[in-house]
């Protein structure tokens, strides 16, 4: 089992587009907890997701999603064993969808050791920094759970089969 | 329409054994990037019109300096010109990587879309993405980032790359040629239509050089132009069926921009390598058949690659990363080889730099006319095949010219009439 080191927290999204930006919250307050693992920003652009998590022992990543519930629901995925509902879109040259990602770095044998997927139901997504506050508070309680696991991680991990299930979800 | 960038529809009308009508129609809305500029710094313009499109910022950012150095009575070279093309390299790589295997390939292979054909050609889906982060790692260095770059300013850049941080991406470079060469082996092996349009080409061509930021613009058919010619030869038309303007060669008709007009205006500037690789895959010097445009843009990766080591090999660090402006009342003219084709971007300026009016001509508007009569044609050749086999092969066409929509809105859903 590798270290903490090779854990990768991604935080997708837009920030300048209100909610959309509700993965790099996450991140920040990770950073501002001293998280141990790496961080990063990534906007949408699913080539970019297929290359940083390749190779890692765990990637969690935090995105703004629509149609899961009302605002600032959690949903928690496991990208590896979790069958994720969504209907692929036309590839484009600009960006592949998180489902498309995926769905390639399967079919490529090129996805990360463990991949855990937060999904937070966004509310507004015009022009705009703020975070509604259903979902800055779901953000600040998906950050505190990712922090947890963290520490934990492995043993937590291996010891509750799927810990997160027993966090937060609503 | 799938993978093209933006939003359309075709329309194609058949009365018996007549293709009476073709109409690419376009309805993205018009984004009026031309008035945004009105009353802004000519230095604004590089980053404001980058934001036309995710996949050629470059060229925007390109054309507009060009054209604000040309207005400002300035000239870029030596090691910033040369940082200029490596940019441009990597642009080409990463679009073109993009468009030869996650777009077109899939087309010819017989899949629904890259994410299909992966699963039998992983090994080519592997390669393209790495081809691809090759083009978006010379960008991250040179541009400051991979999207969007933020390093590009009129005069030159805000900061010149170390010759270190230029050298680390050579092994790179290295690899991306041979899997270039590699690509082209692929891409010669697929399936091609027999299909070759008496095309009217259009490019810049440099004596010195395979052409990126600068050169004549050249014609097959008789044009040889400075580039502040542009209008005086090349108009746009408001189409009914199009938010995207038509372009239009003034009494000549539709002309097509693009690898396939590069190529062939400019076989001799390419590489000894690539003429060998053009060689084998049976297009040496002459390709006018649109479905090996695919090839094309595999040999200009191959180009790009080589072209990118070498001003890497030459790089000597210049002592300031731009040249000085004025800021002064002209009118100035930019055209550059973005990966679809040639992009014209027209100022003019007031005495305190102040942008008055521009006018920006995107490739893919260029390219609507011709690929609406590549269609007509091969319809027409084609009238008893079922609509499901028509719409593939339409969409194939239409993808020959990798076109932006978005860019160009200036795109599909096959709508066949038959009466």
């Amino acid at each position: 089992m590798g270290s903490k080191t090779d854990i990768l927290i991604i935080g997708i999204g837009n920030p300048y587009r209100h909610d959309d930006g509700v993965g790099f919250f996450v991140i920040d307050a990770l950073e501002n907890k001293g998280v141990d693992a790496e961080t990063r920003r990534i906007k949408p652009d699913g080539y970019s997701l297929l290359e940083a998590w390749k190779g890692r022992e765990l990637v969690i990543i935090v995105d703004a999603a629509r149609g899961i519930g009302p605002v600032g629901t959690v949903r928690y995925f496991n990208a590896l064993n979790d069958e994720i509902q969504a209907e692929l879109s036309p590839v484009s040259t600009h960006s592949l969808s998180l489902p498309e990602t995926l769905f390639l770095g399967k079919t490529l044998n090129q996805l990360p050791n463990n991949l855990w997927i937060y999904a937070i139901e966004a509310g507004e997504l015009g022009h705009g920094t703020d975070l509604s506050p259903e979902v800055r508070k779901a953000a600040l309680n998906v950050a505190l759970e990712i922090e947890t696991l963290i520490k934990e991680y492995p043993e937590l991990y291996q010891a509750a089969g799927s810990a997160l299930k027993v966090g937060l979800k609503s | 329409m799938a993978r093209v960038e933006g939003e359309g529809a075709l329309r194609v009308d058949i009365n018996g054994d007549i293709v009476e009508h073709v109409e690419l129609n376009i309805f993205e809305p018009p984004r009026y990037f031309e008035a945004l500029l009105q009353g802004r710094d000519y230095s604004e313009a590089p980053d404001i019109t980058a934001r036309i499109c995710g996949i050629c910022p470059v060229a925007y950012q390109m054309s507009s300096c060009h054209a604000m150095e040309d207005a400002l009575g300035i000239n870029v070279d030596g090691a910033l010109r040369e940082l200029r093309r490596l940019l441009y390299c990597g642009e080409w790589i990463e679009s073109h990587a993009l468009h030869v295997f996650m777009l077109h390939a899939p087309d010819f292979l017989g899949y629904q879309d890259a994410l299909q054909m992966a699963k039998d050609f992983p090994e080519e889906v592997k390669m393209a993405l790495k081809l691809k982060k090759i083009g978006n790692e010379l960008l991250d260095v040179l541009g400051g980032r991979s999207v969007h770059p933020i390093n590009v300013r009129v005069g030159g850049f805000y900061k010149a790359p170390d010759k270190k941080d230029l050298d680390a991406l050579v092994d790179r470079l290295e690899w991306a040629k041979e899997a270039s060469l590699e690509a082209v082996k692929f891409a010669s092996g697929l399936p091609f239509p027999n299909f070759e349009p008496d095309y009217e080409f259009v490019a810049l061509r440099h004596p010195d050089e395979y052409p990126f930021n600068e050169g004549r613009l050249v014609s097959n058919k008789g044009v040889d132009i400075h580039i502040s010619e542009f209008e005086d030869t090349f108009e746009e038309l408001h189409i009914e069926h199009s938010t995207a303007l038509h372009g239009n060669k003034i009494g000549g008709g539709a002309y097509l921009v693009g690898p396939l007009a590069r190529y062939n205006l400019n076989y001799d500037q390419l590489t000894p390598t690539v003429h060998k690789a053009a060689e084998e895959a049976g297009i040496a010097e002459r390709c006018f058949n649109p479905h090996k445009g695919i090839i094309v843009r595999c040999l200009e990766l191959v180009y790009s690659c080589e072209e990118a080591l070498r001003i890497i090999d030459e790089y000597v660090k210049p002592a300031q990363p731009f040249v000085e402006m004025p800021s002064k009342a002209g009118r100035g003219y930019g055209c550059t080889e973005a990966p679809r084709g040639i992009l014209y971007h027209r100022y003019e300026l007031d005495e305190n730099g102040k942008i008055v009016n521009g006018k920006i001509t995107p490739p893919t508007s260029q390219n609507q006319p011709m690929i609406e009569s590549d269609l007509r044609d091969f319809v027409q050749q084609h009238i008893d095949m079922e609509d499901d086999k028509l719409q593939w092969k339409c969409e194939q066409i239409i993808r020959n010219y990798d076109p932006c929509i978005s860019c160009s809105v200036h795109f599909l859903n096959l709508e066949v009439n038959r009466n």
